[in-house]
């Protein structure tokens, strides 16, 4: 399993060729979400890379409305794909662009959604000799990408260790709570780069990094993935590259995962703990459970299971009669027919209808369709109870 | 005018179908147990939807089921079935955002395919990329003005639909997962706990500090821009709101199947109508209208900076269950009103008709001052009353 991180600028080359990192990552600041190069520097990082053995990948990963997907091929077409590598994109316009417009290796970013087999053998039927990488969702969790990894004919890229980002807008939700000299000071270092931490108190996680730029505003996890210790589970899984989003790690720390790719010791991914600056988490590595608490978001006991049912108790009044609202259009309801009942609650009561009445208090022999009806009142009822016929 | 799209609208459940229909939706969207992104809403059974959608096919409505989740493998393995039943019972259409779930539909049925607003498909090459997998119908990102949807519209050669009205992810759509990390709840398989509307404290590294609802955006209204989306060619409009009441469904239903009727007919919209329209919108709960993004990218003003509230003008008293033509209509109670109490019909053809509640009585004759929700009353009849009718009642502000 291979390491790779990003490049945002010559001196790290060094640094990086030392620690056997030869796959970067550039960004430039018009294609991509978090980037900070001009497109000079991009054609200049990717030459000094090329020339260091270094393959360099070019990131455009922002996602693009019509006018900024045009502005923003002006500004591709300015870059010099001679030292570029392969293209990662996650829109799919950029996508099908680059596979009708360039003839190199795509390196297609499938971290949003995408949590199926049969979904991403689609994507890579576009073009697979051209699609040679797929970067997955770390929602993925380690048994699922075991069923997965050997049914996909594609390399794999996982992030191994970085921020978790939660959240894309391309709505500039920072400069906005602020007032224009606020808002000078905040931006005061770069073209549209603030930096802020939000925490409410409904919820109980704390101080979500924020960040605000010219594509928009962005919000991370106050923990960071760190797959690090499964190192070896990762390469078992067959994931052929892990990336080491080295955006927001200080050059010590850098350092020490380097070496812990290198050489993976207890003691060292102790000290990767210490110095990093967030709570490390596995996220849903482990597993994924994240579909469980559905069951509990609604009453399933309220609706309506097989063909005898025959509708929904409207009005409960008291010793006096229980509105049916008919929900089956081919049952009729007669006098006689012999009712179960289940509340909301889950209790079930059996009744056998003696009165069958319309709205205006008309005897009725049968009733049908989606006819409210007004029947015998038997307790312990609630509205919405849910009414089938008695039968085996 | 010519190119009148249709009005598509949200059905969380059967009642509000049939609802949205009789107020004028000429297409309605909703979900099975599984598969979509409300897993909180009733959605609808097997037998709802055959109900549903045989509903809508006598009145020349379409429906429309959404399986718009970012769905697992294991998801995908109980879908054939539901599938066959889909086919089975002729729905016009489903709605779908993930590519595992498009082959396993291709695969499976011959039901046409419309892209989810959850791919986040935002561009001409994107639409002609889902083109390229079968896709029909492209429900465009909320970030797209209509300028931009008439060029994809064009240029990819494939239906669009945009959002005209209703509540804003303020994400790209299917690129939030607060709720996954935070909650434990997968936003994009119907868990989304709706953490963008909380009031955040905001410390900028810059040393200044703010508190607000910095992720919460306004809701979209698009009534005044109607001409503009005929003018753009979009193949339909759509309403956002299945987890919303049937006062919604059927208000907001209402406004603008009347409005595109006036500008079929008139090939405008008068200045009367729009502040006729734009009251009826106001008496709908809502956070603050804004066009977002269909003029031009939404800005600061899009941001809804209150905390969710439940402050309303009107609320719904109740939906006509049954009626006696000249004698009576027999109300299903759904906010409580008193004897008295002035009242607005809102039939499915027309303008609102206010009422007083003279009598109030229960099924057995017995007098209510006061009515309960979930009670079934008897109100003096009112012309032009049709099952179904909401009934609604301005409140003390």
């Amino acid at each position: 399993m291979k390491g790779i991180t990003y490049l945002t600028n010559a001196t790290e080359l060094k640094f990086l060729k030392e620690n056997l990192i030869d796959q970067v990552i550039i960004e430039p600041i018009s294609l991509s979400r978090l980037g900070k190069l001009s497109i000079d520097e991009v054609n200049a990082l990717a030459k000094d890379a090329s020339e260091n053995g270094i393959k360099t990948y070019l990131e455009w990963d922002i996602l693009m409305v019509e006018d900024n997907f045009i502005s923003s091929l002006e500004e591709f077409k300015k870059i010099d794909l001679t030292y570029i590598s392969a293209l990662r994109v996650q829109d799919p316009g950029a996508l099908l662009w680059c596979l009708e417009n360039t003839d190199l290796d795509i390196h297609l970013n499938l971290e949003t959604g995408n949590h199926n087999l049969r979904g991403i053998n689609s994507w890579l039927d576009t073009n697979r000799s051209r699609i040679t990488r797929i970067i997955l969702s770390i929602e993925w969790s380690q048994q699922q990408l075991k069923d997965l990894l050997p049914k996909v004919d594609c390399e794999v890229e996982f992030l191994g260790m970085g921020r978790i980002l939660l959240f894309y807008t391309p709505r500039y939700l920072l400069k906005s709570g602020l007032s224009e000299s606020e808002a000078a000071l905040e931006m005061k270092d770069t073209n549209h780069w603030i930096e802020a931490s939000g925490q409410s108190e409904e919820s109980p996680h704390k101080g979500f990094p924020l960040l605000e730029n010219k594509h928009g505003t962005f919000m991370f996890l106050p923990s960071d993935h760190c797959l690090l210790d499964h190192h070896k589970e990762l390469t078992d899984l067959g994931i052929k590259h892990l990336r080491i989003d080295n955006r927001f790690m200080d050059e010590s720390l850098e350092r020490v995962v380097y070496q812990f790719l290198k050489s993976p010791l207890e003691e060292s991914f102790d000290r990767i703990k210490e110095l990093s600056p967030q709570r490390l988490i596995r996220g849903f590595f482990n597993t994924n459970k994240s579909d469980v608490l559905f069951k509990k978001l609604k009453n399933h006991r309220i609706q309506r299971i097989d063909e005898n049912y025959l509708g929904q108790i409207l009005e409960v009044n008291k010793k006096n009669y229980l509105a049916l609202k008919l929900k089956n259009p081919v049952r009729h309801l007669t006098c006689g027919a012999k009712l179960r009942l289940i509340t909301p609650d889950g209790k079930e009561k059996k009744l056998e209808v003696q009165r069958l009445q319309d709205c205006q208090g008309t005897d009725l022999e049968t009733a049908t369709g989606e006819d409210l009806v007004f029947i015998n009142h038997v307790g312990g009822i609630s509205v919405k109870a849910a009414v089938y016929f008695d039968e085996i | 005018m010519k190119n009148i799209p249709e009005l598509l609208s949200p059905a969380g459940s059967l009642d509000k179908l049939k609802i949205a229909i009789l107020y004028g939706a000429d297409a309605v969207y909703c979900g099975g147990q599984k598969f979509g992104l409300r897993t909180a809403s009733d959605n609808f059974t097997e037998a709802e939807l055959r109900e549903g959608v045989l509903f809508a096919h006598e009145r020349n409505s379409k429906v429309y089921v959404v399986l718009n989740g970012f769905l697992h493998d294991e998801d995908l393995e109980e879908l054939p079935s539901f599938l066959r039943l889909l086919e089975e019972i002729k729905v016009d259409a489903v709605i779908v955002s993930d590519l595992g779930v498009i082959e396993t539909v291709k695969n499976n049925c011959n039901v046409p395919v419309h892209l989810s607003t959850q791919a986040s498909c935002l561009n001409t090459e994107s639409a002609r990329f889902w083109k390229s997998k079968g896709v029909e119908r492209v429900v465009l990102g909320r970030e797209v003005t209509l300028k931009e949807a008439k060029k994809i519209k064009e240029e990819a050669d494939i239906e669009v639909e945009v959002f005209v009205h209703g509540s804003m992810c303020m994400a790209y759509s299917g690129n939030c997962t607060i709720s996954n990390y935070t909650q434990g709840r997968d936003s994009n398989r119907g868990g989304c706990a709706h953490s963008c509307r909380f009031e955040y404290s905001i410390d900028y590294k810059g040393g200044a500090q703010t508190k607000s609802t910095f992720m919460s955006s306004k809701d979209l209204e698009g009534v005044a821009l109607l001409p503009e989306f005929v003018h753009s060619g979009v193949d339909s409009i759509k309403v956002e709101g299945r987890m919303k009441g049937p006062h919604y469904a059927g208000t907001i239903t209402k406004i603008y199947a009347d409005a595109l009727k006036e500008l079929s007919l008139e090939g405008e919209i008068s200045k009367e109508s729009l502040a006729y329209y734009d009251s009826e919108l106001m008496k709908v709960t809502h956070r603050d209208y804004s066009s977002a993004s269909l003029g031009a990218p939404a800005g600061a003003d899009s941001i809804y900076n209150e905390r969710e509230h439940d402050e309303k003008e009107y609320e719904v008293s109740g939906v006509v269950a049954d009626l006696v033509e000249g004698e009576f209509i027999l109300l299903e109670v759904r906010h409580a009103f008193y004897v008295g109490d002035e009242l607005e019909l809102l039939p499915f053809k027309g303008k609102s008709q206010p009422f007083r509640a003279s009598s109030v009585l229960n099924f057995i004759g017995e007098v209510r001052e006061k009515t309960k929700p979930g009670e079934l009353v008897k109100i003096p009849w009112i012309s032009g009353a049709e099952k179904l009718n909401l009934v609604r009642r301005r409140l003390a502000l």
